[in-house]
């Protein structure tokens, strides 16, 4: 008995994700992309993880077996110290035209190459950018071999594209980095929202992919008495407004704790301020792996961030059932939260720190108040964040790396 | 019916290699649900036929299932392996190449140490087992262990104590998807390639005890392209750049030394003498402090052997 040969199935393609930093990070869109990567893994797929950094150190999340993951930038040694001392001079070079190439080129030329050259190697099928300096070092690799290159965006376009303080803050970049769009099959977008931002040619590349969110069993009632903060202390947070409001809130609700988990640069001022204010109930707990079994037990995840992609910890908390207060004109967040469905949108008045904190000060005491009104918005959680199934969303992934036509899925 | 233990057997233009191959399988002493898969890889007819028959004798003969395909075409190793392993579906998986042998006993020392492993606390869904091996070359056999302690990335990179040879392995189906597929760029050597993959992808190859070898290869570098070799070597390093930075400088000189080195051998066991040299000095002005360390080594031993 003699047969055909069967076609190769289509589980087992090749797929680099290119992100510049990972090492030990524990930001959403890392752990979104470990995420990804393991789940496309199980599926049959080669994966590889490309990062450039100067970081020895692996990644903070758990990859599964047969993701590679692979640092394109070699260790200092030798003559490396003398090119690396150079090229970092010439980071410090006036930032203009003219010069700006020579910076722009020390800054981000040596990921772009050390990129293209790997994928010539490797040659996978499909490349994912994950953040706006992979995503321009992949639209700017010259391959020799059919290869889609996919860029995942994780935030606002406004950020991504507009925000001088974000990314790479060299002119060349920041004139580029939307042009550079151009040369991307697919661009993945978290909300449908995002879609409209891009202009009618890149918009034809445009999909939306949500993150998945994985579905937990969770008590409605009989939770403790704990408001919690998930995210990076960094000043987009809004931590300190949160702290703020606690000074007020925490003296006429005796029993109740505030717990901030996360880790980052306003650690420090964070923690100088709840001591030297002597703010009661409040405790910064660092970042812990184990924050997302917290969901299952505490009340409320206070959420006053200034801007969201697609924030993980809100989803996390609806998923268990847990409600979310956070500010009408979060991006990101106003499209996971409905407000007396599975959480509450504080309005922001007139956008000052002041009306933002009255506004957020009486929005969640109210609903420290109110456990009838706390266990009806738990219950509308879960079913809220159905449509982000692990399962649903590594399809449209799949659909987005290999199908042939766009995905038209608008979730 | 699921299978215990696949066995994927690649074929090209060798039916009594094969039937070597066969014979050694019925021999095993292991006696599970075993089926044997053989894709030939476009064979001229008449030895298609004959792999054809040999199956159908081993599947009369035997309580063993035989599974055979063939290749329209000469698809080449990586292409024909990597079908084999479209036709898997037995919870567990062994290699061997049409030509080189299993001695009785290696099915079932294997499964052992994979129970042993379990009983251990083991996840084996990430182990492959290796084993000691005869090496047969010239007429001239010798046996060699696999040293799978320490860093199995650097081991196989290195290659003196630790080989990528497909043929000693059996393992849980789980664990050789950890590696994924042969690269088909890779006429020769894609076992190297896939045995990195496997451990970079957080695969660990454990080998069966003992000092006795559980297989035979029986090896020939006659009618082996040289700058193919030399090429699927250099391309290997290419794609595992990355990792290879980590380590000193020291050995991405020997590496390349090694890939000439290799092509060099190569060419000379085809006669291509200069080819051979071209190489040698390629070898030589490529990595030179590597080259000197080898040539002091081996002045060292001949003056050993002549004093």
């Amino acid at each position: 008995m003699i047969r055909q040969p069967r076609p190769v199935p289509p589980s087992g393609r090749r797929i680099a994700f290119a992100i510049e930093k990972l090492a030990q990070r524990s930001g959403g869109a890392e752990r979104v992309l470990i995420e990804t990567a393991n789940a496309l893994a199980a599926r049959g797929h080669e994966v590889e993880i490309l990062s450039h950094e100067p970081r020895g150190k692996g990644p903070f999340y758990d990859t599964a077996p047969g993701v590679v993951v692979s640092n394109l930038l070699p260790p200092r040694s030798g003559w490396r110290f003398f090119t690396e001392w150079i090229r970092s001079r010439l980071t410090f070079l006036p930032d203009y035209p003219v010069l700006d190439r020579i910076v722009g080129i020390a800054r981000d030329g040596g990921f772009t190459r050390r990129l293209e050259r790997h994928l010539r190697a490797t040659r996978p099928d499909v490349v994912i950018g994950f953040m706006p300096p992979a995503i321009s070092a992949l639209a700017k690799a010259r391959v020799d071999h059919p290869m889609r290159r996919v860029a995942s965006m994780h935030n606002a376009p406004e950020q991504d594209f507009l925000n001088p303080e974000r990314w790479n803050h060299t002119r060349l970049d920041q004139r580029r980095r939307l042009a550079l769009m151009s040369r991307i099959d697919r661009i993945a977008v978290l909300l449908p929202e995002y879609r409209d931002w891009y202009s009618d040619d890149l918009r034809r590349a445009v999909c939306v992919l949500p993150n998945a969110v994985t579905p937990r069993a969770a008590a409605v009632t009989g939770r403790e008495k704990v408001v919690m903060a998930v995210g990076r202390l960094a000043t987009v947070k809004r931590h300190g407004l949160l702290i703020d409001c606690w000074k007020t809130i925490a003296p006429a609700h005796p029993g109740w704790e505030l717990r901030i988990w996360g880790d980052g640069p306003l650690k420090d001022d964070l923690a100088a301020r709840i001591r030297a204010e002597s703010i009661p109930a409040v405790t910064l707990m660092g970042h812990r792996s184990d924050v997302a079994d917290h969901y299952l037990t505490a009340s409320i995840l206070a959420h006053p961030a200034e801007f969201e992609g697609f924030p993980l910890a809100v989803t996390e908390a609806l998923a268990a059932a847990m409600p979310v207060v956070g500010f009408e004109d979060c991006s990101g967040l106003n499209r996971l939260v409905r407000d007396g469905v599975n959480g509450r949108l504080v309005p922001a008045g007139d956008g000052s720190d002041t009306a933002r904190r009255i506004a957020f000060t009486e929005t969640l005491s109210a609903l420290m108040q109110n456990e009838a009104l706390r266990e009806a918005l738990a219950a509308g959680g879960p079913p809220s964040m159905a449509p982000y199934a692990p399962d649903r969303v590594i399809d449209l992934w799949e659909e987005i790396l290999f199908a042939d036509a766009m995905p038209c899925a608008s979730a | 019916m699921t299978f215990a233990l696949d066995v994927l057997i690649p074929h090209y233009c060798d039916p009594d290699g094969l039937k070597r191959s066969l014979d050694s399988i019925a021999a095993q002493t292991w006696r599970g649900r075993m089926r044997v898969i053989v894709v030939d890889d476009g064979s001229p007819d008449h030895d298609t036929l004959a792999a054809q028959t040999h199956c159908d004798a081993f599947a009369a003969t035997t309580p063993f299932a035989v599974l055979f395909e063939r290749n329209p075409t000469n698809l080449g190793r990586p292409r024909t392996r990597n079908r084999l392993l479209d036709l898997t579906d037995a919870t567990h998986v062994a290699w061997l190449d049409a030509g080189d042998i299993w001695y009785p006993d290696k099915t079932a020392r294997q499964f052992a140490h994979l129970d042993t492993l379990t009983a251990r606390g083991v996840d084996i869904s990430s182990v492959w087992v290796t084993c000691t091996y005869d090496w047969e070359q010239h007429g001239r056999a010798r046996t060699l262990s696999q040293r799978v302690g320490g860093d199995q990335v650097l081991e196989l990179l290195v290659g003196d104590h630790f080989r990528a040879y497909l043929w000693t392995l059996l393992g849980t189906a789980e664990a050789f998807r950890i590696a994924g597929r042969f690269d088909e760029r890779l006429p020769r050597l894609q076992d190297l390639d896939y045995f990195l993959r496997f451990v970079r992808g957080g695969g660990r190859i454990e080998t069966a005890p003992g000092r006795r070898a559980l297989c035979r290869y029986f090896k020939s570098d006659i009618g082996r392209n040289a700058s193919e070799v030399h090429a699927c070597y250099k391309l290997i390093l290419t794609k595992n750049a990355p990792a290879i930075s980590r380590y000193p400088r020291a050995l991405s000189s020997k590496l390349h030394y090694k890939a000439n080195r290799l092509a060099s051998r190569f060419a000379y066991a085809n006669g291509d003498r200069i080819g051979a040299a071209r190489y040698l000095a390629e070898a030589a002005l490529g990595s030179p402090r590597h080259a000197l360390l080898v040539a002091r080594n081996v002045l060292r031993s001949r003056l050993r052997a002549g004093g």
